[in-house]
């Protein structure tokens, strides 16, 4: 077996909460890997832990306890070594973020591909046009700025930037979410497109698990810091095993059909992370809480008759909800 | 569910030839370009566009809340026979208090921030509706329950800024709905809540608009919000309305190629076998809006034809308008993807 590219095993990240004093693990014991070319998804509402552990992953979070590591070396504590920070680039949800307002696209990656990869003046200025090129923008666009472009183009500007030092994973961060639907679409097969052409592996961030569905080989689902259900995107989708993820796909709006009762979508706001639950974290908006929930916290695991590598975290994925009374 | 077209008479709201001009730098630009809806008693009407169609500036020159720069340049507004455009701003006040509430994006900009949450949606119950104190109180409370606000009474004692920001969202939500308005103008509330949440607001929101004849007119990006809540469409590219008909309807069998290109643009996700479909290039803004057909430059059926002239509303349909020439190009393509496509430049 291969070493994965990026592996966590048991890793926290926490935090102290400003209004209670108190540490909270935004991400809890998480267990996830990456594999070379891979995309792998991590879905989950607002204050599940899922950019928390992106921002892991590039190092603008410490990890407080188990380990994460790259390439099978660990990440490193303090600074990151130049090597590794061209290896793991981020992609934001802004494009704005990463991008220079005064400088002209071709002079910010021009300016990187000197600085960073050690280009000449004359080899920046080719390669510039190839990563544009790269990401499907006119090469007309190395004079503009960003405010002359559009939101679908300076998120392309901002992957080019990324890939200005031939990183092996990019980690994003709800990097379609701002887009206009019509544009939208264009982004995520950019990402699939890098995968094949360039061979990059992606840890795609998203609350919209449609697009997931449509880019990510692998997806793993958060929830209060924590993967409650992991797998193959196709048998996840199909074959949810956690309540959880079946709420969030029953709580989608779906253009071909109407409006039906959404009876499986769950109720109310997760917990604040200051005052866990006993037991299972999901317990107090389940359909299936029984008493078990509240006195045992559920592992991952391989329900029965799930694909291999399909695990949740449910003490009652062995039974799919049409069996269920 | 599908109603004529032109079925405007005794319209609760009715839009004729809206035009909203933005200045900048002294130039003046249409960003709403002579637009004509109606919405109906307790019909929820959806308004369907991309950033910088004018879809929010419509929605806003509705209410006279237009932003610093942008103007009515003509048309009329009639809410329940009242004209509001070239009213006072007391005059507005009153007619806004009295039917109409706006529900933002930005929950910040609606909520006043040295006011309790809970005493903002007693005090817009009392004022619109004459109830008492404590009969407001009870109704906020379960309002708020009904967003799925765990822990109302808790949550109702806070100021604005002591809330998440999808809380925030619902709280403004139940304010607004706390004067019980006759209708409710909505910018995207949902945009930026979980799903979860979402559905529930928009669970909320069907049941009110049956059960006390409420009408809502809905401006979103998102074409499943809209087959969720309402029940005709009216798709805005360019600040006009290029496709307008019945939700059910416009959605199995668009008659603008634009409305087909969003259709296939949305991931859907129960099915992957489509594959997604990218529009090219990306909307104009409102100084670069192209010659006749706005949207031919990004247009795969386009012809010589769609760049000059005028491309108004016509009918295909007892129920269905396009502002296309040629719909006959795209019938029967409903959300198949087409073979060749490339996202260039988007």
């Amino acid at each position: 077996m291969t070493t994965p590219l990026l592996e966590l095993d048991q890793a926290s990240v926490t935090f102290r909460s400003r209004r209670r004093g108190v540490q909270v693990r935004a991400v809890d014991r998480v267990s996830l890997s990456v594999n070379s070319a891979e995309i792998v998804g991590l879905v989950g509402e607002s204050g599940s832990g899922k950019s928390s552990l992106a921002r892991l992953t590039v190092g603008l979070n410490r990890l407080s306890s188990g380990s994460a590591s790259f390439n099978g070396v660990p990440l490193p504590v303090g600074r990151w070594p130049g090597e590794l920070r061209q290896q793991i680039q981020m992609v934001f949800q802004d494009p704005y973020s990463s991008l220079n307002p005064r400088m002209t696209v071709g002079q910010q990656l021009s300016e990187l591909l000197r600085i960073r990869v050690g280009l000449s003046r004359a080899e920046a200025g080719k390669r510039s046009a190839q990563l544009l090129d790269q990401v499907h923008l006119p090469a007309e666009l190395l004079d503009a700025r960003p405010r002359q472009m559009s939101g679908g183009q300076r998120q392309r500007v901002a992957i080019a930037k990324a890939l200005t030092q031939g990183p092996d994973l990019l980690v994003a961060d709800e990097p379609v979410s701002a887009l206009d639907v019509s544009v939208q679409a264009g982004v995520i097969k950019l990402f699939g497109e890098l995968r094949r052409e360039l061979g990059v592996a992606v840890l795609f961030i998203s609350h919209d698990l449609a697009v997931v569905r449509h880019l990510c080989d692998r997806v793993a689902v958060m929830y209060m810091g924590q993967i409650v259900e992991h797998g193959s995107t196709g048998e996840v989708f199909s074959d949810p095993r956690h309540p959880y993820t079946r709420a969030l796909l029953a709580a989608i709006p779906r253009v071909t059909t109407a409006r039906t009762e959404t009876s499986g979508a769950v109720k109310g706001d997760p917990p604040s992370l200051t005052r866990l639950p006993s037991g299972c974290r999901f317990r107090l908006r389940c359909p299936l809480a029984q008493t078990r929930c509240a006195e045992e916290e559920p592992e991952l695991r391989e329900p029965t008759g799930a694909a291999a590598g399909h695990v949740a975290a449910c003490h009652f994925s062995d039974v799919r909800p049409e069996q269920q009374p | 569910m599908s109603q004529p077209v032109d079925r405007s008479e005794g319209a609760l709201l009715e839009v004729s030839g809206l035009s909203v001009t933005v200045t900048a730098d002294g130039r003046p630009a249409r960003a709403v370009d002579g637009i004509t809806l109606h919405v109906g008693h307790g019909e929820a009407v959806g308004l369907v566009g991309e950033s910088g169609s004018g879809k929010s500036l419509t929605l806003r020159a509705i209410l006279g809340l237009l932003p610093p720069g942008a103007a009515v340049a003509g048309g009329s507004v009639i809410f329940d026979g009242y004209d509001l455009v070239g009213q006072g701003s007391r005059a507005l006040r009153r007619i806004r208090g009295t039917g109409i509430s706006m529900v933002f994006q930005e929950p910040m900009t609606a909520l006043n921030p040295v006011v309790k949450v809970g005493d903002q949606m007693v005090d817009a119950a009392r004022k619109r509706l004459g109830w008492g104190r404590a009969e407001a109180r009870d109704h906020a409370l379960q309002l708020a329950k009904q967003m799925g606000i765990t822990e109302p009474e808790a949550s109702l004692s806070l100021y604005p800024h002591e809330l998440s920001g999808g809380l925030r969202q619902r709280v403004m939500i139940a304010a607004a709905l706390a004067s019980r308005p006759k209708l409710l103008l909505c910018d995207e509330p949902t945009t930026a809540l979980d799903v979860t949440i979402q559905a529930q607001i928009i669970e909320l929101l069907a049941r009110l608009r049956d059960e006390l004849a409420m009408s809502m007119l809905y401006v979103t990006h998102d074409l499943a919000v809209v087959a969720q809540l309402c029940t005709r469409v009216e798709v805005m590219y360019a600040g006009r309305i290029i496709e307008r008909g019945p939700v059910t309807e416009t959605f199995a069998a668009p008659s603008h190629p634009y409305t087909l290109g969003l259709l296939r643009a949305t991931p859907d996700v129960d099915d992957v076998r489509a594959e997604l479909y990218a529009i090219p290039g990306s909307a104009p803004g409102v100084r670069s809006r192209p010659a006749g057909c706005p949207f031919h430059p990004r247009c795969q059926f386009a012809s010589t034809e769609c760049e000059s002239g005028d491309f108004p509303l016509r009918a295909v349909s007892r129920t269905q308008e396009t502002a296309c020439a040629f719909p006959e190009r795209i019938e029967g393509r409903a959300r198949v993807a087409p073979d060749a496509e490339t996202g260039v430049g988007t």
